[in-house]
């Protein structure tokens, strides 16, 4: 009974706080909801008055809200989480705060949930709005685009909400609060990114992505929450920083949380994350520089003048002066002894990792992907396609040229090169460009080769090799890349990239009107472009393993340069019937037909037997190789 | 009650207040006095829960006050700079505090509104600073507590609304058996008011005493002399606290009772003696001054 009356009672006090917050926060609030009307207003107002009939138009207008409304939410959410959570460093506040009849915990979690309704509530009533405006005008909207912000936003206000609350409580005032979660928010993935590519640097070769994929990443960055994410992890990081938080207030001694609380925890990691940034950023300049003529040296004293200098600005922003700094330097003394003691032992190859060539005897088979012209090869399915690879090739003399390229590629190493130090500036960059995204190698022209070897004790050997390694070495596997054995797993046409095309267009080239097959069964698409496989196969579509078949993005297409490629091809242009346009980012959705980068073209003619039939089967085409008008499939449009 | 037992607060380097005991009744008002930097208001703000102690204890009606919601809700602080949102009004205020504090009372926070002449719906933040004090006690004394804690409340408050106050503040008490601590510089309103005194200095409890006690412990004491005396050592047998001379005529604040110095006085043949009583600032200079906070060491 007296369980239930005090909670009863606490509810009855968290629910006076938020209601009283809302009151004091109205013009706040109000501000927030004019933002979000105009988001709202004008896309519709545009919507009504020049698009009504564009179906087209109507996502972008869409898009246009969507974003408008999670951008002034985020920011608003910020907004919020910082002017609630100021009581905790303002005397005033504090003297108000702390004197009323809750208790600190009560009033804490009533902060926390003020914030949370201030700034989603209005945005989601916002959403249902546009969703309800659409839907009066009758727009034909696709839903998912818009109802997936609802989670985004949600999970990202709950994990800023509580992560800022935790280091609120931390800090001593509201600036080194912010400053704080800033620093951890932004510095943490910056500083995986960098140890990240330092493995991959000088693990020269690594698959792993254990720290440049996946929750590792974002592990500190609540921010990263707004991307709808990871959303069981944040949920549980959320409540983690909801009981540690509650833990701490308790404990919080108000007049000296900024000297004598848990501050100096979260301000060492801030000082060690940004000096860290700021040591291997400077370190790296000077070894690929190859300072000292050892770049090795070079990045040690980039290190220390980086680091030691950032570690001590940090310390007398956080501090306001140099008070307790020579206490903290021991922080910054272990730091300065793991990173540097690890890059030494990585330089100089102490684990034997670059220089590791598989005994030739042992290997049972072994394979080699041109990364740059594989098309279904991504980030994220890279590590997975080159260890498959291991037993691409068995024959003795292609399983000896691929094991003198990694026995080649091991000598070269070289640990008084700066060549490493270098290479680290591409991988870092790459690891941020491809942070949380899966990118085609192709479609971002990285240029990128793997080696893989099966072993008779079942063990697979990977290494992946960019090209600043491997550019002055003269391999040369172009029959392997242009074998049909390797172009049916890593061309266009291999099972992974045809099961992505989501639509297929077989347009008449040479005709006023535009009329063509959009097909979008991927039964049928798969029976097409299978058959021009077997066309590649035979030889009547031309593939010459560079251009990964005789096609080429829309986008590139040109007829000039493409006499210069080929010199037949005024020869066969009369010949061409159709032109087949693959789109992997059609969506069955979508109002309009995207073209974009990852499309592929393929010319087809008499000659091309396979995929002639196959256009029959499918009813595309004619018995006299008409288009089918007929065809489900069938489209017509007049210029 | 409030006991304050072995009290320690430090911030840092600095002890606040060193090893404080103090005992306040039910019904009483406490008038805290102290040099700047004495530890009155970490007093106040340690006895309304905002300050946790480094060692020591207060009891508040024999229970610790720091995170007890209810005994909380029978205490009321106003700090020496109450804090009020930018569109806070006392409306507003008074919407979460009768939520939050279990004895408010409507009535008095009506009767209040129309004492102190200030507009309940008008803006706290643009107010005078006397009138975001009288919109303060208008809040602290509609929750009727039973403990009021007050730090430099009489501060920019006019003639009027200091005796207004007072004569509220001295109703609470016998209607309600309401305990105040008030922390001021301002002994002359103290002195109207306050039934006992407790003086700090250097975060230490100087001198705990009801005040009229105090004001009979000293005497303020004019003696003249028709020939200049040839004794250096003149008042030698007297707890003379301080002694003011000009020619023949000395002015000298003393510590006992009129029945035991004025025979040693009168010992003296003076052409002239007067005794009486003195102001609590004047005792305060001279506790004060004992303690080694006087002018004489301020300006050398």
């Amino acid at each position: 009974m007296t369980l239930a009356t005090s909670f009863s009672n606490k509810a009855k006090q968290i629910r006076s706080f938020i209601l009283w917050e809302a009151k004091t926060n109205a013009p706040i609030m109000l501000t927030y909801l004019i933002l979000l009307a105009v988001a709202l207003i004008i896309p519709i107002i545009l919507q009504i008055t020049f698009c009504m009939s564009t179906n087209g138009a109507t996502d972008i207008y869409l898009a246009i809200s969507q974003y408008l409304i999670f951008a002034i939410s985020t920011i608003f959410t910020l907004v919020f989480t910082v002017k609630q959570f100021s009581y905790l460093h303002n005397k005033r506040k504090l003297d108000m705060y702390c004197s009323m009849p809750a208790s600190r915990a009560t009033q804490l979690i009533s902060k926390q949930i003020s914030c949370f309704l201030f700034t989603v509530v209005p945005a989601v009533v916002s959403l249902l709005i546009v969703l309800l405006c659409y839907g009066i005008f009758n727009f034909n909207i696709e839903s998912n685009g818009i109802l997936q912000l609802f989670p985004q936003l949600i999970i990202g206000a709950i994990a800023c909400i509580t992560a800022y609350g935790l280091v609120a409580i931390c800090c001593g005032t509201t600036a080194n609060t912010i400053l704080m979660f800033l620093a951890i928010s932004i510095c943490y993935p910056l500083a995986i990114n960098f140890i990240d590519s330092t493995i991959k640097t000088f693990f020269y070769g690594s698959t792993s992505t254990v720290l440049s994929s996946g929750i590792a990443r974002i592990l500190l960055c609540p921010l990263d929450a707004f991307n709808g994410n990871h959303i069981i992890y944040w949920l549980i990081f959320s409540v983690a920083c909801i009981a540690v938080s509650v833990l701490l207030i308790k404990k919080r001694k108000n007049e000296k949380a900024q000297s004598a609380f848990i501050f100096t925890y979260p301000c060492h990691v801030v000082k060690i994350l940004v000096s860290f940034i700021g040591g291997m950023f400077l370190g790296y300049i000077l070894g690929t520089l190859g300072a000292f003529d050892f770049p090795f040296i070079g990045f040690v004293a980039g290190f220390l003048i980086g680091s030691l200098s950032v570690y001590v600005i940090a310390h007398i922003i956080l501090y306001k002066g140099i008070h307790k700094l020579g206490k903290s330097m021991i922080t910054y003394a272990v730091m300065f002894a793991v990173v540097i003691g690890a890059v030494s032992l990585f330089n100089f190859d102490v684990f034997g990792y670059n220089r590791a060539v598989p005994e030739k005897s042992e290997i049972k088979s072994a394979g080699i992907i041109d990364l740059s012209s594989a098309h279904n090869i991504t980030t994220k399915n890279c590590k997975e396609h080159v260890k498959k690879s291991a037993t691409d090739f068995d024959d003795e003399n292609t399983v000896k040229r691929i094991y003198d390229v990694q026995k080649t590629m091991a000598s070269e190493y070289d640990p008084y090169s700066n060549e490493q130090y270098a290479t680290f500036w591409e991988i870092l960059v790459f690891n941020i460009i491809s942070d949380d995204v899966e990118y085609n190698y192709n479609d971002m022209y990285i240029d990128a080769m793997s080696v893989a070897f099966k072993l008779d004790n079942g063990e697979t050997f990977t290494r992946i090799y960019q090209p600043k390694r491997y550019y002055y070495l003269d391999f040369n596997f172009d029959d392997v890349f242009s074998s049909a054995k390797y172009a049916q797993k890593y061309s266009t046409y291999s099972d992974d990239y045809i099961s992505k095309i989501g639509s297929l267009t077989v347009s008449e080239i040479y005709s006023d009107d535009i009329r063509e097959s959009v097909v979008t069964n991927k039964s049928d698409i798969s029976k097409i472009v299978k058959a021009i496989n077997q066309d590649i196969i035979s030889g009547t579509i031309p593939y010459d393993g560079t251009m990964n078949a005789f096609f080429y993005n829309e986008d590139d297409y040109n007829y000039d340069d493409y006499d210069e490629d080929n010199e037949n091809y005024d020869e066969d242009y009369d010949d061409i019937l159709f032109g087949i346009y693959c789109d992997p980012d059609y969506s069955a959705n979508s109002d309009s037909i995207s073209f974009d980068y990852n499309g592929m073209y393929y010319d087809i003619d008499k000659t091309n037997k396979s995929t002639v039939n196959a256009l029959k089967e499918v009813k595309i085409l004619n018995d006299d190789l008409s288009l089918n008008q007929d065809s489900k499939y069938f489209q017509h449009y007049s210029e | 009650m409030i006991e304050i037992k072995n009290l320690t607060k430090t911030f840092d380097k600095l002890t606040a207040i060193d090893n404080l005991s103090l005992d306040i009744y039910d019904g009483s008002v406490l008038g805290l006095v102290g040099s700047n930097g004495s530890g009155k208001s970490t007093l106040l703000r340690t006895l309304a829960g905002v300050y946790t102690p480094d060692s020591g204890e207060i009891k508040i009606s024999g229970v610790n006050i720091l995170e007890n919601s209810f005994i909380k809700g029978e205490c009321f602080f106003i700090p020496d700079f109450p804090f009020f949102y930018n569109n806070s009004t006392i409306n507003n205020s008074a919407f979460l505090y009768r939520r939050i504090y279990p004895n408010w009372s409507e009535d008095e926070f009506k009767r209040l509104c129309q004492i102190f002449p200030i507009d309940p719906k008008a803006k706290i933040i643009n107010m005078s600073k006397g009138m975001q004090r009288q919109a303060s006690l208008i809040l602290a004394l509609s929750t009727c507590p039973k403990y009021l804690f007050l730090d430099e409340i009489f501060d920019g408050l006019d003639p009027v609304m200091r005796f207004a106050l007072k004569k509220i503040l001295i109703e609470n008490v016998s209607k309600r058996d309401m305990s105040v601590i008030i922390a001021s510089h301002n002994l002359r309103e103290l002195e109207d008011l306050c039934d006992c005194v407790c003086l700090l200095h250097l975060g230490k409890l100087v001198v705990q005493r009801d005040i009229d006690s105090l004001r009979t412990e000293y005497r303020k004491v004019q003696i003249a002399f028709s020939q200049p005396p040839l004794e250096n050592d003149l008042f030698k047998n007297i707890n003379v606290v301080n002694v003011w001379r000009n020619g023949n005529i000395f002015n000298l604040t003393i510590k006992g009772t009129e029945e035991d110095f004025m025979p040693k006085l009168n010992a003296l043949n003076p052409a002239y003696i007067s005794a009486m009583p003195l102001t609590l600032e004047e005792i305060f200079i001279s506790e004060m001054g004992e303690s080694g906070y006087d002018i004489g060491n301020i300006i050398q």
